[in-house]
């Protein structure tokens, strides 16, 4: 018998998992669609189109996915529920696999899908209620398109769901309760501490530091006219800012990381925090 | 076959539940597992099924090692803790989901322990009472066939017919390939299930001992009067008094599990009577 992997056993723990608790997960799926779809109707009217399609889906994705990955294991939270689980014929490997799938990938292909056709709904509604005849009629047509899943948000986005995801995977294997608050406290804790440090750090090196990103950019003011009387030229108007951005090598690595390298390492923490978990 | 060697355990840095406890629990037997409140039994049924690691020591399950949990193991260990655990779904629904991962189970045995234990087939799981969720689970987990079967306080919950029902139907799937490990506070619903026992303190192994050889060297009686022969304990009762004294002439008594255990606990020396036993079993 191959303990590691078998293909029939990780379709029993599949169904399983799935159908053993339908409200738990296939609920918090729809739900969160059902709340993206909500929020995307309220908010166009108050703060745009643009923020909101970007809003809602950061909120969806993001939320949604890491929701759904503390509810893959959450089985810790009873005796019962955990003696269950892990005493289920059935290798760490592949639980683990089935909760990746579930978490990482059904819900991203799920989640994407849905989004992109409320947002292809909402916008070609929206182009059908201008008037062609209206003065500024392309330019409102122009204002508003579809969320772009390739754009700088959605690339953002899907860098924060990777890392998000697969920490609260973690989180939910080391908190046997009330793992997904837990994770999210520390989530926020690390991010603050390095967002801190960052701008300490920034501000060692430079002068009049406007906000640092842990390992992006730096933001200055600039030097207004005023500090600029050697050259007596008046070269920027008041309260300008510039950037310091890491150089694009340098950039790139550090999407890489956050975007594979982070992401992979969590989830490989997750697998070996589940194989040596005891209970 | 379950063999403990030297096997230590601790929750944490400055509590040790467990040091150098070597034990070997043979198939075809069914284990009674005794001990104080947080003598350790869960902990030591958990480690069999591989919940739990041994801070050192080696434990084997017919020839696995258990920490590793791998699926041919897991599939030969049925673990049915004292909280049981049913999802919201109907029993078809259960046994299509749960049933796969065990090779050796049958649907038509499953159906019969239900019968026989009462269980109410209709609605979902989750909305049969305690008691109901647990015949519940008992009755797969022996339609399950697994070479070893873990039972932890199972009477928990259970009625007084329940209980009796629970003991017959555990006494009709034991065969010579099984074993059987029960752990319970309420003795009295081992006696006539068991036929060796276990009895657990301060992370110690007090004894390990069949029934046989514990009537052979133990009586267990009520008595008017006091018998000459060193009495290891005694019990006031509405009938006189209860005693459990040195078997000197072969006398054969019906063993009384709870008072043994008291004796057990009072004096530990007696387990050196068991001792042919004792080191048989760690051999």
């Amino acid at each position: 018998m191959n303990n590691t992997f078998n293909f029939k056993r990780f379709s029993w723990i599949f169904r399983k998992t799935i159908l053993e608790r339908p409200v738990q997960i296939l609920g918090i799926i729809i739900l969160n669609f059902i709340l993206v779809l909500l929020l995307y109707s309220f908010m166009r009217e108050i703060i745009g189109w643009d923020a909101t399609q970007n809003l809602t889906f950061l909120w969806g994705f993001v939320f949604g996915g890491c929701y759904l990955s503390a509810a893959v294991f959450n089985y810790f939270s009873t005796n019962a529920n955990g003696s269950s689980y892990l005493t289920l014929p059935c290798s760490a490997l592949e639980k683990w696999v089935c909760a990746i799938l579930i978490a990482g990938v059904l819900y991203t292909i799920s989640f994407l899908l849905f989004f992109k056709a409320m947002d292809a709904a909402f916008v070609s509604y929206y182009h059908q209620l201008l008037d062609p005849k209206e003065v500024n009629y392309l330019s409102k047509m122009e204002a508003v398109q579809p969320f772009d899943l390739n754009g700088h948000v959605a690339k953002t986005t899907y860098r924060m769901y990777g890392v998000l995801v697969s920490a609260m995977m973690v989180g939910s294997l080391y908190f046997n309760k009330l793992s997904f608050i837990k994770t999210g406290l520390i989530i926020c804790l690390v991010f603050g501490l390095l967002f801190v440090v960052n701008l300490g750090v920034a501000n060692i090196f430079f002068n009049d530091v406007n906000d640092a990103f842990p390992f992006s950019h730096v933001s200055l003011h600039l030097p207004s006219a005023g500090v600029v009387q050697e050259s007596n030229i008046l070269i920027r108007p008041m309260n300008e800012e510039a950037g310091i951005e890491l150089p694009q090598p340098y950039q790139s690595i550090f999407k890489v990381f956050i975007q594979y390298v982070l992401a992979a390492m969590l989830c490989v923490t997750a697998y070996i925090r589940l194989r040596e978990k005891e209970f | 076959m379950i063999t403990i060697n030297h096997l230590s355990f601790r929750y944490s840095m400055k509590r040790e539940l467990y040091k150098d406890l070597s034990l070997s629990l043979r198939t075809g037997s069914i284990y009674g597992l005794l001990g104080k409140n947080g003598a350790g039994k869960s902990t030591l049924l958990k480690i069999m099924c591989g919940l739990l690691f041994p801070s050192s020591g080696a434990v084997t399950v017919n020839g696995h090692s258990p920490k590793k949990r791998q699926p041919s193991f897991l599939q030969t260990i049925y673990l049915i803790p004292e909280e049981v655990y049913v999802p919201a779904i109907t029993v078809k629904k259960y046994i299509s989901l749960f049933s796969v991962f065990y090779p050796l189970f049958s649907e038509k045995d499953f159906y019969e322990y239900l019968e026989l234990l009462e269980v109410n087939e209709t609605g979902k799981l989750n909305t049969l009472s305690f008691g109901q969720q647990k015949k519940f689970v008992i009755a797969f987990a022996l339609a399950c066939h697994t070479r070893v079967l873990i039972l932890d306080e199972p009477t928990n919950g259970l009625d007084i017919p329940s209980k009796v029902r629970f003991r017959k139907l555990i006494a009709s799937v034991m065969n010579e390939d099984r074993l059987i490990v029960i752990s319970t506070h309420q003795i009295r619903d081992l006696e006539n299930l068991i036929d060796h026992i276990v009895i657990v303190d301060e992370g110690k192994l007090l004894m390990s001992a069949s029934l046989d050889k514990i009537a052979d060297e133990l009586i267990f009686k009520t008595v008017e009067s006091m018998p000459e022969a060193e009495i290891y304990y005694a019990e006031e009762s509405f009938l006189g008094t209860s005693v459990v004294t040195k078997n000197s002439f072969k006398e054969h008594t019906k063993v009384n599990l709870e008072h043994l255990f008291n004796a057990v606990t009072v004096h530990p020396e007696i387990t050196e009577l068991f001792s042919t036993s004792y080191s048989a079993t760690h051999e």
